[in-house]
């Protein structure tokens, strides 16, 4: 994945580097990723960003591991953007 | 670090955040609907130890992970499956397969043991990142307190096509109506089949991400101190990064 792609979110180069990081086993990647965020967000924006990377570094390993589908809703006002990333083409796992 | 709290840190970490996962860390050390305290405390010592596995990161640098045998480094007496489910969830989540829950079941993992026990590694990996992203040390495993599980099962249980019995939104009895209000999302659903685990989940996923009544609205972000976006961003990231399929 290219981490220096623009998300167009306000500091999203930073923001994707400390989630790098946190997920990543380098203590001095995390170390400076987390001091850039410091500066961009300060203590409250550090705590946040912790924050949701740890309940989706989560949240990931339930949905993954109980297999959950999509419920029809979300495949229905999901359908176009699916399409154009071409997301259905994707093989389901069933081994 | 053996104090459940973060006031040793440089940084203010808000109360609901350090409340939330304080207590369910010492939950964690309570029986629970299929396995006793010191089982859950034996689930999250395996979660700790599982990212250090010489055959779970064999697995994960093939091609497949299912070409790859051979034993965990274990650190628990815990069933075999449950070892194996421990470790590939907590180590190669975007690799996982129905036939492989199937193999699990199979040799003796319960569905309702298996929930709970992606409850307890769910709880676990949050805690434990959270304080590695905020530069703290991981907190001690909680102390097991004796007691038996309840072996409660809910009724409405329905095949809602994911690989464990769910309780479809609309369907929740009076025990698991909190939980629904009247409907859940899917992450919430999930994991309905051990609904006192599930609360405990909802509390951190309440206090570190956005209340669940707030989640539907692009522009709630309930005071944090990042935007709804930038709260997405770096959610779309993990997710990513861990090669989630969702």
């Amino acid at each position: 994945m290219d981490a220096t792609a623009d998300s167009g979110v306000a500091g999203g180069g930073v923001l994707i580097e400390f989630a790098d990081a946190v997920l990543d086993t380098d203590g001095g990647r995390l170390a400076a990723a987390r001091a850039a965020l410091l500066l961009f967000a300060g203590d409250a924006g550090l705590v946040d960003s912790a924050a949701i990377v740890s309940t989706f570094n989560a949240i990931v390993r339930i949905a993954d591991a109980t297999g959950m589908p999509l419920s029809d809703a979300v495949l229905e006002e999901t359908a176009e953007f699916r399409e154009a990333l071409g997301v259905n083409g994707f093989r389901t796992s069933t081994g | 670090m053996t104090a459940l709290d973060y006031t040793g840190m440089a940084i203010a970490v808000r109360e609901d955040v350090g409340g939330a996962q304080r207590r369910a860390w010492l939950m964690i050390g309570k029986a629970g609907t299929w396995w006793t305290g010191a089982e859950r405390v034996a689930i999250a010592a395996e979660v700790r130890n599982a990212t250090g596995c010489r055959l779970c990161q064999q697995r994960k640098a093939a091609l497949s992970p299912f070409a790859i045998g051979g034993v965990h480094d274990s650190v628990s007496d815990l069933p075999a499956p449950a070892i194996d489910a421990i470790h590939r969830i907590r180590t190669d989540p975007g690799r996982l397969t129905r036939g492989w829950y199937e193999r699990l079941a199979e040799q003796g993992l319960d569905d309702g043991e298996y929930v709970e026990l992606v409850v307890v590694l769910a709880l676990t990996v949050a805690v434990d990142t959270f304080a590695r992203a905020i530069g703290s040390e991981p907190w001690s495993l909680p102390q097991s307190v004796p007691g038996r599980p309840t072996r409660v099962r809910p009724e409405n249980l329905t095949d809602e096509g994911a690989y464990v019995p769910t309780i479809p939104s609309g369907h929740a009895g009076p025990t698991e109506a909190d939980l629904y209000n009247p409907v859940a999302a899917n992450i919430y659903r999930a994991i309905s089949l051990v609904p006192d685990q599930a609360r405990l989940f909802y509390a951190i996923l309440g206090a570190q991400y956005l209340p669940p009544a707030l989640v539907p609205r692009p522009d709630a972000n309930d005071g944090r101190a990042i935007s709804r976006p930038q709260m997405e961003l770096l959610a779309a990231r993990v997710s990513a990064l861990n090669g989630c399929f969702y």
